[in-house]
């Protein structure tokens, strides 16, 4: 052996073959190297031999490695001296799913821990956030209610505001006289008469033909007559006609001959359909006639501050003594009362011969807006029932770091809902998804899908938006369990209602699974996109 | 955030940053290097109790120095220069008498089986080696690094890396001819 190896030239170092079988051992040797190797090997028995030793050593080396494992209570040392925690024996656990020493989250307790921690951090910010949110959305809805009543006060106000602009007038078909720019003046009014008298109602006839029917009723301020004060109400179809035979037998022998239900068809200046309805005074009859001839009327148009012009005027029925009567119309969403600030009259009619002889319209007054119309078909509808297909959209990885990022379109869950308040429900459910859930099995991580679940349901409806419809924008948030797990479900969802108790459901969620196999928990999370149909009833 | 796909360079920027960070930083280091340093420790130190101080002080001074602004360019050069430095400094200051291979006497076990018992044969051999070789030795066999990573780490060329850690396997292997010459005798019967 030569002392001075360590610094003999590499050429001459390499051509000791047993040198080369070290080198190659370690993985060290170049094709030259090795080339001179299996060449010595191939005609040296007792390098052979020494190869063969080698290999004993290198592999006794190995195995040794194996052992050497710092202990779990220097590992919590370590740990504890930086402030992280005590460490557990579990790490053998990950090391034997894992296949790598060392390796997996279950090394120490803080990791350990975390995701526990997590999901409790998440649950309560989770519910927190929702909890601001949904205050801050109850605080914007009431600030929007305060705007709107705000509003409504200063339209009130401004009425006093003269109008002299007068809409186009249109004869009815049937009467060959048309007078335009026929006003209203105060002294065509029996003040007295319709003061005493004041009470009109009204209703859209679209919402007759539904569960419930909007009615306006309004009067004039005691104390300022200038102010005509304005209430909403909701009768259901069946009150409205009873309202109308009440009304029918008390006016029986006073009610004008001439009071008609007409169809009025209007249009946006901008051309787009719309509808406009008239509606008759109220109970007093013939004596809303005033001298000129001119029946008074209170006119409903869909749209705020647009103007319109009278197409059609249809009468449908003459000399019908009704006092509550809708006119055969189109759907109309928003409804505007329009009326004559200085007058006080929303139009007015003139009647020849007991026919409608001229309509004048004031489009351009002050308006009272409704927006609360179309949410009203909801007031009797207190259950849904709910079916939603849900398909994922991406797994997260679990604790044990696997995932599965397969797909599932076979997924399926039923909700049953209860209405608590205009904008919230709560319900229960029962879902069934594909879930990529790792089960312990002696000491291996074992793939299973599927999960059953039955859980509360809270959905909270923050922002209606009156598209193409009904379309509502929900939280909905599922708190629920399995056989060995926890469910938490968190999403957005749409909901766009073509009829009154049909919905179409579209959202996404998300959704995180706590489970506990044998002891240890185990968290996944996954992205759902859903869809499906309720009814409502 | 999965720790386990982060790159050495970007866990030791993440030391300095905010405690959580770090430490789950921290957490992946350990499980990555842990046990190659304990084997260090264990080879280079005889004594369990001081492996096992300069173990953890190894990794507490790792997590210090992550979190101060000390910049570590190599996580892996730096954490075994860390344990280097320690046992050398050990060393120093408790000089390790030589066993001198004339005295030295392997000691066979009755009935152990022969990977366990080479494996223990090997750990006493090693302790004939001189510091360099030994050192060479256990950071090439134990720790797993390249001949280039080991240069690298002793900031010495790699033919010398090569060269000790030759010598130190034929110095092994030198030693424990005689248990393998034992073995091709029992074969032999």
């Amino acid at each position: 052996m030569n002392d001075n190896f360590e610094y003999l030239s590499e050429m001459e170092r390499s051509l000791d073959p047993l040198d080369l079988a070290f080198l190659f051992l370690d993985g060290e040797a170049n094709d030259i190297e090795k080339q001179v190797l299996f060449e010595a090997l191939s005609n040296d028995v007792n390098l052979q031999n020494d190869f063969q030793e080698a290999i004993a050593m290198k592999y006794a080396v190995i195995e040794d490695v194996k052992d050497l494992t710092p202990p779990v209570g220097l590992t919590n040392a370590v740990y504890s001296s930086i402030g992280i925690g005590a460490a557990t024996t579990v790490s053998n656990l990950a090391n034997n799913f894992s296949g790598n020493y060392f390796t997996g989250l279950f090394n120490s307790a803080s990791s350990f821990l975390s995701p526990i921690y997590m999901v409790i951090t998440s649950f309560i910010l989770g519910s927190l956030i929702s909890y601001f949110l949904i205050q801050n959305i109850d605080n914007n809805q009431n600030q929007n209610n305060q705007s709107n009543q705000n509003k409504q006060n200063n339209q009130y106000n401004q009425k006093l505001i003269p109008i002299t602009k007068i809409s186009e007038t249109k004869n009815i078909s049937n009467i060959d006289t048309i007078k335009t720019n026929n006003l209203i003046q105060n002294n065509d009014i029996d003040e007295q008469k319709l003061s005493q008298k004041g009470n009109f109602q009204n209703l859209t006839n679209e919402k007759i033909k539904n569960e419930l029917v909007e009615v306006y009723q309004y009067k004039r301020n005691k104390l300022n007559p200038e102010i005509i004060e304005i209430d909403t109400l909701y009768y259901t179809k069946e009150k409205v006609n009873k309202l109308r035979e009440e009304q029918k037998k008390l006016h029986k022998n006073d009610i004008a001959s001439n009071v008609y239900k007409s169809k009025i068809t209007t249009s946006k200046i901008d051309s787009t359909n719309s509808t406009m309805i008239v509606l008759n005074n109220g109970v007093n009859g013939k004596n809303n006639i005033n001298n000129n001839n001119k029946y008074i009327m209170p006119i409903l148009t869909p749209n705020e501050n647009i103007d319109y012009k009278i197409q059609t005027i249809t009468p449908i029925e003459t000399n019908e003594k009704m006092n509550i009567m809708p006119f055969e119309n189109s759907i109309f969403n928003k409804n505007m009362l329009k009326y004559d600030s200085t007058n006080k009259i929303l139009s007015e009619t003139t009647i020849e011969n007991g026919q409608i002889s001229k309509i004048v319209i004031q489009p351009e007054n002050i308006t009272v807006e409704n927006t609360k119309l179309e949410n009203m078909q909801n007031v009797s509808q207190n259950y849904e029932i709910k079916i939603n297909t849900i398909n994922t959209l991406n797994y997260f990885q679990n604790m044990s770091e696997k995932s599965d990022n397969t797909s599932s379109f076979n997924n399926l869950q039923g909700t049953i809902l209860y209405k608590i308040s205009e904008n919230q429900k709560v319900g229960l459910s029962i879902g069934n998804e594909d879930y990529p859930r790792y089960v312990q099995l002696n000491s291996e991580f074992i793939l299973t899908n599927g999960l059953t679940y039955y859980g509360g349901v809270y959905n909270y409806n923050f922002l209606d938006i009156n598209l193409a419809g009904n379309i509502k924008t929900n939280i909905n948030l599922l708190l629920g369990m399995s056989s060995n797990s926890l469910v938490n479900k968190s999403g957005i969802e749409i909901n766009w209602k073509p009829d009154s108790k049909l919905t179409i459901n579209f959202g996404v969620e998300s959704l995180l699974n706590v489970a506990n196999f044998n002891n240890a928990y185990e968290y996944t999370g996954k992205m759902n996109l859903f869809y499906g149909v309720s009814y409502s009833f | 955030m999965n720790f386990k796909t982060l790159t050495d360079k970007e866990l030791v920027e993440l030391l300095s940053l905010k405690e959580d960070l770090a430490k789950s930083a921290f957490n992946e280091i350990y499980l990555r290097y842990s046990k190659k340093i304990f084997a260090y420790c264990k080879k280079s130190i005889k004594d369990n109790k001081i492996a096992e101080d300069i173990f953890q002080e190894t990794f507490v001074n790792l997590y210090n120095v992550g979190r101060s602004d000390v910049r570590i360019e190599n996580l892996q050069t730096y954490i075994f220069r860390i344990v280097r430095n320690l046992c050398l400094n050990y060393k120093r200051d408790n000089t390790q008498e030589f066993i001198e291979i004339e005295e030295f006497h392997l000691t066979f076990d009755e009935d152990p089986t022969q990977v366990k018992e080479l494996s223990s044969l090997i750990n006493q051999a090693i302790e004939m080696l001189n510091d360099e070789h030994k050192e060479a030795f256990i950071l090439q066999t134990y720790q797993e690094l390249s001949y280039n990573e080991i240069a690298e780490l002793l900031q010495i060329p790699v033919t010398t890396v090569r060269n000790r850690i030759v010598r130190a396997k034929r110095k092994l292997k030198e030693i424990l001819t005689p248990y393998f010459e034992n073995k091709k005798f029992e074969e032999g019967k």
